[in-house]
C-alpha cells in the first residue's frame, strides 16, 4: 500500500511539475521522473541497519542508473502543454467583468467604467510561474541530457554514476526518520541545489572545457566526495 | 476545546496572510491566489499543526469554512450598480445638437395660417383659390409641391364629376352658377329633383356640406381634418409629408400616433431632439449584446449614451458594433429606439439606415446593472428571457466560471487529502518546532505547483471535451 501511494504521489507530483513547462519532450520527462524518484524515495527513512542501508542504496542506485541508461533509447517527441492557459478569471466583487468576444479578450472595468480590449490571450496578470525560469531550466536540462547520451562506456559514465551515488547518499543524510515532510523539505532545499551545483561545476563541466588533461585529479575529487558522504551516512545510521 | 479554536484562528490568519502575500508580491489574480492559499492552509493544518493526528479535522473544518466564505462572498458582494450619470458634457451637447440641426421643420405663424387656409379651401371645394394661395406661398418646397399636386388631383376629380353632371342633368350649367355664387338654398332647391342621379346626389351633398360648414365650425374643422387626412393618405403617410404636416398642425399629432411610431423606428426627426437640453443626462461606456438580423449576436458598445429629458429616445455617440468575426462597425451618431438603431446614411440627413434589434434600448440601459448583481435570482428567470444574448454571452460564462472554480476547489481538496495521507502514513509522528521553517517553504511551493496543476489540467479536460 505504501509503495502504491509512493508511486501515485510521484506521478501526481511530477505531472504537476511538468504542467509548469510550456512544452516537454519525452527525454525531459524521463529525466525528471528519475530525479524525482531519486529525491523523494521514501525507503531511505526505514533504514536502521547497515545491511538495509546497502540494500536500499543498491535498489535506488540500480533503478535510477537504469532509468538514466534508458534515456538513450527514448524517442524525441514533444508534448505541448502551453496552449492551455491556467486562468480562472473570476472575481466575486466583479470590479471588472471579463469576457471573450471574437477570440479577443475584453474587460469592463466597473470602477473606471471603461471597456478595455486585451490584444493578447492573457486577461489576468501572468502568474510568476510563467516566467522564463522554467524555459531556462528546460533548455539547460535538455543540454545536460544530451551530455549524458554518450554511446560507449567512458570516463563520463563513471562520473555520472558517481554523481548519482553522491545524490543518493546526500539524500539519505538529509532525510530523518521522524517525518517525511521534514526530510522532503531538506531534500528540496539542500540536496537539489547540491545536485544542480555539482552537475554544473564538479562532475560534468570541467571535462569538456578546462580540466581535460587533469581528468584523473577530478575523478579523485569526486571519489573523495562520495567517500565523505558515505562516512556521513554511517554517522546518520548510528544516530 | 480552547486549543482547537486557537488553531483555527491561527489557520485563518495564515490563509489571509498567504492570500495577501500572493496577491501583493506575486501578483496572483483572485481565483489563483485563493486556491493556492486554500491548499497551503490545508497542508499547514494537517501536516504541521496536526502532524501526529490522523483524523485531519482541521482540514475538513477549513474546507467548509472556505466553501461557505466563497459562497457568501459571491452572494453579498454582488451589489446594486448604478452607471455614473452625469449631465451632458458641452462638447457632446454640441455634437448632438449639430445632428439635429438640419432636421427641424419650422413654419411661421403666417405660413401656418396660409396652409390652414389651403386645406379650408379644399374642404370648401374652392380648388382654384387653394392652388393660387400655394403658388404665391413663400415656402416653396417639396411639401408645397405635393400639396399643390394633391389640390390639382382633387380639382381634376371635381371637374370630371362636373362634366358628368352637365351630361346627365339638363341646364346644370345654369344651376351650377347658383352654387358658384354661394346661393346654396337656391341650388339645393333646383337639385332636389335630381337626387336619385349619382352626380346630382354628389353636388347636392356638396351644397349641403357647405351650408353646414357655414353654420357649424365643428363641421368645418372636421372637414379640414378629413382633407388633411386624405392628403396624407394619398402619400401613404410618407415621412416628409407627415412631418411637415405635423409641424404645421402640431395638435393633430395624437391622431397619427401609430404612423409616427412606425416611422420613429426607421428615421430620425426633429421631434426626437425636443427633449435635448443642457440638463440631459449622459452615461459613458455602456455596452450590451444584442441580436443583429444579419450578423447574429453582436457586441454593442457606446462611448456615450445621451438620455434626454423626455427619456426617449436615447442617443448614442461613437457606437461600435462588433460581430463574432471581429468586424467592427462604427457609427458616430445613432438614435436608439426600443427595437432598433437608426442612423444617417452618409452626410445627408434625409436617408437613414435602421438595424432592427429587439429590446436594444432596455439592454443598453440595464446590461451593466444586471451583470454587477450576479447572484440575484432574477438572473435565471427574467434575464434569461428578456436578455437572452446577454445571458448567453456574459452571464452564463460567469456562472460557468464560478462552477468551474468550485469544482477546482473540490479537486484541489482531493489532491491535498491524498498528499496528506501519503505524508502521514509513512511517518505519522509530530515534528518539532525547530524543523518548521523549511517545510513551511516546501508547502508553499507545493501549493503553488498544485494549484497551477489543478487549474491547468481542468482547463485541459474542458479543452478536450469542447473539441
Amino acid at each position: 500500500m505504501k509503495v502504491i501511494k509512493l508511486f501515485i504521489f510521484i506521478f501526481i507530483f511530477s505531472l504537476s511539475i511538468f504542467f509548469l513547462f510550456p512544452e516537454v519532450n519525452l527525454k525531459f520527462v524521463l529525466f525528471n521522473m528519475t530525479l524525482i524518484l531519486l529525491f523523494f524515495f521514501p525507503f531511505y527513512y526505514w533504514v536502521n541497519s547497515l545491511k538495509s542501508f546497502f540494500i536500499t542504496l543498491a535498489i535506488v542506485f540500480i533503478i535510477t542508473a537504469g532509468l538514466f541508461f534508458l534515456l538513450r533509447y527514448t524517442p524525441d517527441k514533444t508534448v505541448a502543454l502551453g496552449k492551455i492557459q491556467p486562468t480562472l478569471n473570476i472575481e466575486p466583487t466583479i470590479n471588472n467583468m471579463q469576457f471573450e468576444w471574437n477570440n479577443q479578450n475584453y474587460e469592463y472595468d466597473f470602477s473606471k467604467q471603461q471597456l478595455l480590449l486585451h490584444k493578447q490571450k492573457k486577461i489576468s496578470e501572468p502568474l510568476f510561474i510563467h516566467s522564463s525560469i522554467f524555459t531556462q531550466y528546460y533548455l539547460n536540462s535538455n543540454h545536460f541530457i544530451n551530455k549524458l547520451l554518450f554511446k560507449k562506456f567512458s570516463k563520463e559514465t563513471i562520473s555520472t554514476l558517481l554523481w548519482l551515488l553522491s545524490i543518493i547518499l546526500l539524500s539519505f543524510i538529509c532525510s530523518q526518520s521522524s517525518s517525511l515532510l521534514v526530510s522532503y523539505s531538506n531534500i528540496v532545499f539542500l540536496v537539489i541545489p547540491y545536485a544542480v551545483f555539482s552537475a554544473k561545476w564538479i562532475f560534468f563541466a570541467p571535462y569538456l572545457t578546462l580540466l581535460k588533461p587533469v581528468f584523473a585529479f577530478m575523478l579523485y575529487i569526486q571519489i573523495i566526495l562520495v567517500v565523505v558522504f558515505l562516512g556521513l551516512s554511517f554517522i546518520r545510521l548510528r544516530h | 476545546m480552547k486549543k482547537s479554536i486557537i488553531k483555527l484562528i491561527f489557520l485563518i490568519a495564515i490563509q489571509i496572510a498567504a492570500y495577501l502575500a500572493l496577491t501583493t508580491f506575486l501578483k496572483f489574480p483572485f481565483a489563483e491566489a485563493f486556491l493556492t492559499s486554500f491548499i497551503f492552509v490545508l497542508f499547514i493544518g494537517a501536516l504541521i499543526l496536526e502532524g501526529s493526528i490522523n483524523k485531519n479535522t482541521t482540514v475538513y473544518i477549513m474546507s467548509i469554512f472556505n466553501l461557505v466564505f466563497i459562497l457568501l462572498l459571491f452572494i453579498f458582494s454582488s451589489s446594486r450598480y448604478e452607471p455614473s450619470k452625469t449631465f451632458i458634457s458641452n462638447s457632446n451637447y454640441e455634437k448632438v445638437r449639430e445632428q439635429g440641426k438640419g432636421l427641424l421643420i419650422n413654419y411661421s405663424r403666417r405660413e401656418k395660417i396660409e396652409f390652414l387656409k389651403v386645406f379650408a379651401k379644399i374642404a370648401y371645394y374652392d380648388f382654384n383659390n387653394a392652388a393660387s394661395i400655394l403658388k404665391k406661398a413663400s415656402h416653396q418646397n417639396l411639401y408645397n409641391e405635393r400639396l399643390h399636386t394633391y389640390v390639382l388631383k382633387r380639382w381634376d376629380e371635381y371637374r370630371k364629376e362636373l362634366d358628368q353632371a352637365v351630361a346627365l342633368i339638363p341646364d346644370f350649367k345654369k344651376i351650377y352658377q347658383l352654387l358658384k355664387k354661394n346661393d346654396l338654398t337656391g341650388f339645393m332647391q333646383n337639385m332636389r329633383d335630381f337626387q336619385d342621379n349619382a352626380s346630382g346626389k354628389f353636388f347636392y351633398q356638396i351644397a349641403r356640406k357647405k351650408m353646414m360648414m357655414k353654420d357649424n365650425s365643428k363641421v368645418l374643422t372636421k372637414a379640414i381634418f378629413d382633407e388633411i387626412n386624405g392628403f396624407l393618405n394619398s402619400y401613404q403617410f410618407e415621412k416628409e409629408t407627415l412631418f411637415h404636416t405635423l409641424a404645421l398642425f402640431p395638435h393633430i399629432r395624437k391622431n397619427y400616433r401609430s404612423q409616427v411610431i412606425a416611422l420613429d423606428r426607421q428615421t430620425i426627426s426633429a421631434y426626437d431632439f425636443t427633449g435635448l437640453t443642457k440638463r440631459a443626462h449622459q452615461y459613458s461606456n455602456m455596452l450590451t449584446v444584442a441580436h443583429h438580423p444579419k450578423s447574429g449576436d453582436v457586441l454593442v458598445f457606446s462611448k456615450a449614451i445621451i438620455e434626454s429629458d423626455n427619456l426617449y429616445p436615447l442617443f448614442a455617440l461613437d457606437l461600435q458594433i462588433i460581430d463574432k468575426e471581429g468586424k467592427v462597425f462604427v457609427i458616430d451618431f445613432a438614435k436608439i429606439t426600443p427595437n432598433s438603431l437608426v442612423f444617417f446614411k452618409g452626410n445627408h440627413k434625409d436617408t437613414f439606415y435602421h438595424i432592427p434589434m429587439t429590446g436594444i434600448y432596455n439592454k443598453l440601459e440595464n446590461t451593466l446593472k444586471l451583470i454587477k448583481s450576479p447572484m440575484t435570482p432574477f438572473w435565471f428567470t427574467s434575464y434569461k428571457k428578456d436578455f437572452p444574448e446577454v445571458y448567453q454571452h456574459l452571464i452564463k460564462p460567469f456562472w460557468n466560471k464560478l462552477l468551474k472554480f468550485l469544482v477546482i476547489l473540490g479537486v484541489a481538496f482531493a489532491l491535498v487529502m491524498f498528499t496528506i495521507r501519503y505524508f502521514k502514513t509513512v511517518f505519522p509522528r509530530k515534528i518539532s518546532a525547530y524543523f518548521h521553517l523549511l517545510p513551511f517553504f516546501l508547502l508553499m511551493i507545493m501549493s503553488i505547483i498544485y494549484s497551477h496543476f489543478v487549474i491547468k489540467s481542468f482547463n485541459l479536460v474542458l479543452h478536450l471535451f469542447n473539441r
